[in-house]
């Protein structure tokens, strides 16, 4: 679903974000995207939405090399990928409603579909009640729930998220991920950039760890520290210390070794 | 359907926000265009005039009623040996009369209160160099038989110095203002841009296509200009309607073109307006919307 090759991102003034970062995830798949601040999460989400472009490297995404696209089709691209971000970006002169209604009207749905739609994605986030509110009514969760409900609604293959519950605390947070989770099992593709050590800990799913730029865990079912040993893999762990400090990943799952395999699966 | 709508409710909603720089560039397109405009018709006047005055009558001399028919056809031929004089040509009491009525065929109530009797016989002279009329009128400033004489050359010698300053300094101006409407048009979009930042980065985030994005911008643009564009021509056409109105009797000179010629040119001038306000939003979209 998602290949990345080689990807190095060199922002102007020469900040190297990205180093030779290469990843696969499958269709399907739910990959928690952890380290330190400035490690280069939030860059590696920018790069897939084609917000920038990619200075090496290539980036497959549903079959697309994304970063040789030509601009005209990028819309199409988004549209295939639903976001969410720490501040939710919603529309505060619009209602609950009228904002998750925004993503499918600006792509020129029809009426009735929209709505119902729109209906069926504020149950699954459970504001079926709340439709009428604006953004500002709504408690942090809920604001959250809505932009959740505003990228699914297009039921695009593959959710990104930025740090989803980065303002949420920790029982408002196991409801976004319960929500996350939930459009995971229908099939979609979910990354998710986070800081939240309890969730990664209590999801275990796979984990993809950067450091200065450069993937260095990689691991099936991991947790948000590496160093904690970790019973259901003891074969693909190395020492604890050694790992913290390496800038190469030692680890290395089925999802890299398939990597190298040049051509993605075609798209759904 | 309700797509459209939302293009064009999003250009109306905009345009209300930011009313002042709005109204500063519908401003600077309105006279801009009505400079233009108003020279175009200036200039379209000049012309229509030049060739009546070079290949018409140049000046016509009104006979005194009191001096015979003999007499009168003796000036003709004075003048008519004169060296600036091309041709004459006489026109007596009935040659008047007649002229009046195809002139005013459509007043029957004029035609039945004129009397025929107090019409004066002319005589028309042509000249060699229509710059002659001055020595013509001159001499027969004194002559005793004439009552007067009538020439369009003052009037258009105004109208030729009119037609160059407008030509020169309002196209010059019009085009000043016109680079500056567009500016100012590129402005309101920046502005409006960034009123909608956040709705604009949604929309690129769920993936909304450019054009989407773009066109209430262009839209917003363009019906700037559009506005700007009709009130000059509403203007200049009042502005024509009201010289229409002075165009002296004795029609050696027009002071109005034809309608066709207003149609014309007023549509093309709002066609204009509209690419004007284009052209600016596609700048404002250019330097801060990078999709
Ligand atoms: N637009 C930009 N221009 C220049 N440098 C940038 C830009 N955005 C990010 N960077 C730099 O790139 C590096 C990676 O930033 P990025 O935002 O991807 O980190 P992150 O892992 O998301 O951090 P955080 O956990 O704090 O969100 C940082 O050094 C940052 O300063
Ligand atoms: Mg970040």
């Amino acid at each position: 679903m998602i290949l990345l090759e080689d990807v190095t991102k060199v922002y102007e003034g020469g900040i190297v974000a990205l180093r030779d970062v290469s990843l696969d995830v499958q269709k399907g798949e739910f990959v928690f995207l952890v380290g330190p601040s400035g490690s280069g999460k939030s860059t590696l989400i920018r790069l897939m939405l084609r917000e920038e472009p990619t200075t090496r490297g290539n980036i497959w995404v549903a079959g697309k090399d994304i970063t040789k696209m030509p601009g005209w089709k990028v819309p199409n691209l988004r549209r295939s990928i639903g976001t969410v971000f720490q501040d939710f970006k919603l529309l505060p002169n619009r209602t609950v409603s009228e904002n998750v209604a925004f993503a499918l009207e600006v792509l020129g749905r029809p009426k009735t579909v929209i709505s119902h739609q729109v209906a069926q994605v504020l149950e699954l986030v459970g504001l079926a009640t709340k439709g009428d509110r604006y953004p500002l009514q709504l408690s942090g969760g809920e604001q959250q729930r809505v932009s959740v409900a505003r990228a699914f609604v297009n039921r695009p293959p593959i959710l990104l998220a930025d740090e989803p519950t980065g303002n949420l605390d920790p029982a408002t947070s196991v409801g976004i991920m319960r929500i996350l989770d939930r459009i995971n099992r229908t099939g979609t593709t979910v990354l998710m950039a986070t800081h939240d050590h309890a969730i990664v800990d209590a999801m275990r799913r796979r984990v993809v760890q950067l450091e200065r730029g450069r993937v260095v865990r990689d691991q099936s079912r991991g947790r948000y520290e590496s160093f904690r040993v970790d019973d259901d893999e003891p074969a693909r762990r190395a020492a604890p210390t050694v790992e913290e400090r390496s800038p190469e990943p030692l680890a290395v799952p089925e999802a890299m070794e398939t990597a190298d395999v040049p051509e993605p699966e075609p798209s759904t | 359907m309700s797509r459209a709508l939302y293009l064009i409710q999003q250009a109306f909603t905009s345009l209300r926000r930011n009313a002042l720089v709005v109204a500063a560039a519908i401003l600077a397109v309105f006279v801009s265009l009505t400079l233009a405009f108003g020279a175009l018709v200036v200039n379209e006047l000049f012309q229509v005039n030049t060739t009546r005055w070079q290949e018409g009558v140049h000046v016509v001399v009104f006979m005194k009623d009191d001096v015979s028919q003999d007499a009168q056809l003796d000036l003709q031929r004075e003048i008519q040996s004169w060296d600036e004089v091309d041709e004459t040509s006489y026109c007596d009491k009935t040659c008047a009369w007649l002229e009046f009525k195809g002139m005013f065929a459509d007043q029957p109530a004029l035609l039945e209160e004129t009397d025929a009797s107090i019409l004066p016989a002319s005589i028309r002279i042509k000249l060699t160099d229509v710059n002659y009329y001055r020595d013509i009128t001159f001499r027969l400033l004194d002559n005793a038989a004439v009552r007067k004489t009538v020439t369009a050359g003052e009037r258009f010698d105004q109208l030729s110095s009119i037609s160059n300053i407008l030509n020169a300094l309002g196209l010059g101006l019009a085009i000043l203002l016109g680079a500056a409407s567009v500016v100012l048009i590129a402005n309101t979009i920046r502005m409006a841009i960034y009123a909608r930042r956040d709705e604009v980065s949604v929309m690129r985030l769920v993936g909304a296509s450019n054009w989407f994005i773009r066109i209430p911008f262009l839209l917003e643009g363009m019906l700037q200009g559009l506005v700007g564009a009709a009130l000059a021509v509403a203007a200049v056409w009042a502005g024509h309607s009201f010289l229409a109105g002075l165009e002296p009797e004795d029609f050696l000179i027009r002071l109005s073109v034809g309608n066709d010629f207003l149609v014309q040119w007023g549509v093309l001038i709002l066609l204009f307006g509209a690419g004007a306000g284009i052209v600016g939003s596609a700048f404002g979209l250019r330097r801060f919307l990078k999709v």
